[in-house]
Parts: structure tokens; sequence; C-alpha cells
């Protein structure tokens, strides 16, 4: 067994340069995906200054997948991942309310 | 080895033209993307329908994969072509992939691993720095592990291929730090933990999605626990003192006369531990009745009906 692992949590930014290798998209794309809100940096007004949290990587990824695959515009893939998101997010809620409710009519 | 008729897999013609088996993909793959969705084998049906659709909107395979359709269909099977002809005839025992299996046999493993590589290596085109493949794991921790930082083992399987391409699975275990108060869908990553890069190129990253096992007592809202606390009737009537469990062990909750069921009673701190604070324990009161009324008790309802002058459907009058 490994000794405890680099962890990087949710608090963790990454520059851009550091995003485009981590995610493993070109800088073109990741400008795109910039330009269209799918990566929003959280500090910087430039690309050089730019800093993303860690949790972008598994979006930007996500969002080459979709654009790899399924053939989605840039344009279209925000809404697509933030309408994906939405649904996570209902079913979710919606499996804990059921659990809930479950507990209170038992 | 079983025939897998691409065609059909895509629901079209052996006829079809380039537009009708593109639109065919494009419908069955927004359907099983595993990015779309999460229902079980749905990642499985999405690598079958990619592969169809790799070899049938390819001109050059399509017209290899069809001359083998066709010769099956004239009776020889799969096998009896391959050693018959050019195609590569490889031991099928070494190929892991039940479905790339019958892709191999046509197109070879190297067909298999270029694809793979492909994928992987287009991306860092501009880069031209490569790495190894990201692992993304959806990980269970119990609401216990989150109240502080705690080590736990993870173990999984990391995809590799050999200069073959053919895939060589591997299984490493590592010991990983929980951070105190990690909610559900909050993700980790593990730098340099995946696969290995290509070369010298430096490995992949491990993502982890923290999942937090639905526990037997407790529910999760933001981060505060929520208890469903069954009160006999005059519990909920009178008031009453009661031991309730805790994550961190039991305490005494005053429960206050005239109680309604759905009522919340919130204990400070008493939740999940939190990024800037810790969340409340918050009980939800249930009126439970007696599954059946005894004759001793009998009595005293019916005095009580009498007396209470209690109304429950007061509003249906209006």
């Amino acid at each position: 067994m490994t000794p405890l692992s680099e962890i990087h949590s949710p608090d963790f930014h990454l520059s851009f340069d550091e995003l485009c290798l981590t995610a493993g998209i070109s800088k073109d794309y990741m400008l795109a995906l910039v330009e269209h809100e799918i990566a929003v940096p959280v500090t910087g007004m430039q690309p050089q200054q730019w800093q993303f949290h860690v949790t972008c990587v598994m979006r930007v990824k996500k969002a080459a997948r979709l654009y790899r695959d399924l053939d989605i515009d840039w344009a279209d893939l925000g809404l697509v991942l933030n309408l994906l998101d939405e649904i996570e997010q209902l079913k979710n809620e919606n499996s804990q309310l059921k659990q809930q409710l479950a507990r209170f009519f038992q | 080895m079983e025939f897998i008729d691409y065609y059909n897999l895509l629901g079209v013609d052996p006829t079809a033209d380039d537009k009708a088996i593109k639109t065919a993909y494009r419908k069955l793959a927004r359907k099983y993307h595993p990015d779309v969705s999460k229902l079980p084998g749905t990642e499985e049906k999405f690598k079958q329908v990619a592969e169809a659709y790799e070899v049938l909107h390819s001109a050059e395979k399509r017209a290899e994969y069809d001359a083998l359709r066709e010769a099956r269909s004239r009776g020889f099977d799969a096998r009896t072509r391959q050693e018959n002809t050019s195609y590569r005839a490889e031991d099928d025992a070494t190929v892991n992939q039940d479905f790339a299996d019958f892709f191999n046999s046509i197109f070879g493993a190297t067909g298999s691993r270029n694809r793979h590589q492909q994928r992987t290596q287009s991306q860092y085109d501009e880069f031209n720095q490569p790495k190894g493949d990201d692992v993304e794991l959806e990980w269970p921790i119990m609401l216990e592990d989150t109240l502080a930082d705690t080590a736990k083992q993870i173990e999984f399987i990391i995809p590799q291929y050999d200069h073959q391409g053919y895939q060589q699975n591997i299984k490493k275990s590592l010991n990983v730090k929980i951070p105190a108060g990690v909610s559900d869908g909050e993700r980790i990553r593990l730098k340099g933990q995946g696969a290995p890069g290509p070369g010298n190129a430096p490995s992949g990253d491990v993502y982890l999605t923290i999942r937090l096992i639905p526990h037997p007592l407790f529910d999760v809202e933001a981060n505060n626990l929520l208890l469903t606390l069954p009160l006999a009737p005059w519990e909920a009537a009178l008031g009453t003192k009661i031991i309730v469990p805790t994550l961190s062990g039991k305490i005494q909750l005053a429960i206050p006369a005239n109680s309604q069921a759905g009522q919340r009673l919130r204990v400070k701190g008493k939740g999940l531990v939190g990024k800037q604070a810790s969340g409340d324990l918050i009980a939800v009161l249930k009126i439970v009745m007696p599954s059946t009324v005894n004759e001793n008790s009998k009595p005293l309802w019916a005095q009580l009906a009498d007396s209470a002058s209690f109304d429950p459907r007061r509003e249906w009058n209006n």
C-alpha cells in the first residue's frame, strides 16, 4: 500500500496552463470553453492570471468527451452540461426526499 | 466467437448511406453516452455503438466488414474467414474485452490500441505533452467518516495497454485521507495516481467523487442531519425527554408539550462537520399510534374523544 497520496481538495486552484495540461485539452479548446462559460476562472482577468477550481477539470473533460462523442457545438455544450447537472441534482434531491418520506410513513 | 451485426446494432439497413449511419449513431450515442445516462449497462452499450460506428463510417473498414458478413451468410464463420485470408487470427484468450474480441479479430488488436491512443493523443497534440489516463471513481463514505480527517484504503483497477494494444488491468491500492467535512458529490484529486504515461510522460490522476452511504437513521440536508423521531400520541401531547442518537453519541432531547407531527426540533452543532461551521441535528417528529388498542386503554381513548372537542377535519367545513 502506498503512503498517503497528494490530495487536491476542491479549494485547490489551477492556472490556465495547469488546467489545460491536467485535463489534456489544448489551449485553443480551453479558450473556447472559457469563452462559452463552461470553464469559469475564479480569479484573474487575463489567461496568464486565471485561476480555476480543481473541480473544473472534471467539467472540462466531460465537455471534451461530449464534444468528441456526440458532436455537440461548443455553444450548445454549456446548456447541455447545465441541464445534465440540474438533472443529477434533481435526481439526488428526489431520492433524498423519497427516503425521508419512507421513514415518515413506515 | 459470436458474429456481431453492426448494422443491426445501429438499427440501420446494410445498404444505409453514411448520413443514415451517422444519424443512427448520434441518436444512440446521445441515449447511451455514460456522461448522459447513468443507467446500468449504458457505458457498455455506448462502447458497442461507438465500435459499430467506427467500422461503418470508414469506407475501408466497412468494406472489410461487409466482405466478412457476406462470407458468413454463405456459410463461413468468422474464424474460418480469418484463417483463410490475411485477417489476423489472434488467440482469443489474450484479449480480455468480450466485445472488442470481435473487432480485434477483424482489424487486429493493434487497431484497438491505435483507437485508444488516437483518443488520448489527439487531445495533447497541440501540447505535445502526453500523460497517462485519468481514472474517475465514486467513493462510498460513511457519514461517521466525515466528522474528522480519516485515512481509508481504496482499491481500484487501472486499464493499461501493452505495446500490442491489449488491455491489461492493474489493481492499485491507496491509502487516502478523507478530509473532515467532505460532502456528497465533492471531488478529490489524487495527483499522479492514474495510469502511467507513455515513455517518460507523467501519470494520469485519480478523481474520487464522494458518495455518502445512506445511513439507517439519519438523512443529510446540506450539513444538517435529519432524524425522524417517532413519538407516542401522549408524548406529543404532554411533552417528554428522550434519549436520541447523534453521530457522536447520545444526547437528551426535550420534547415540548403540544408537539405536532412534522415539527422540527433543532439541536445546534450536532450535525455534520462543515467547512465553516458544524451543521445541526434536526429531529422531525412523527406521531405513531399503537398498532392495537387494548381493552384497558379503549375507555381512556373514548374519554379523550368526549372531552377533547377536537375536529382534525375542521378545514373541510369551510
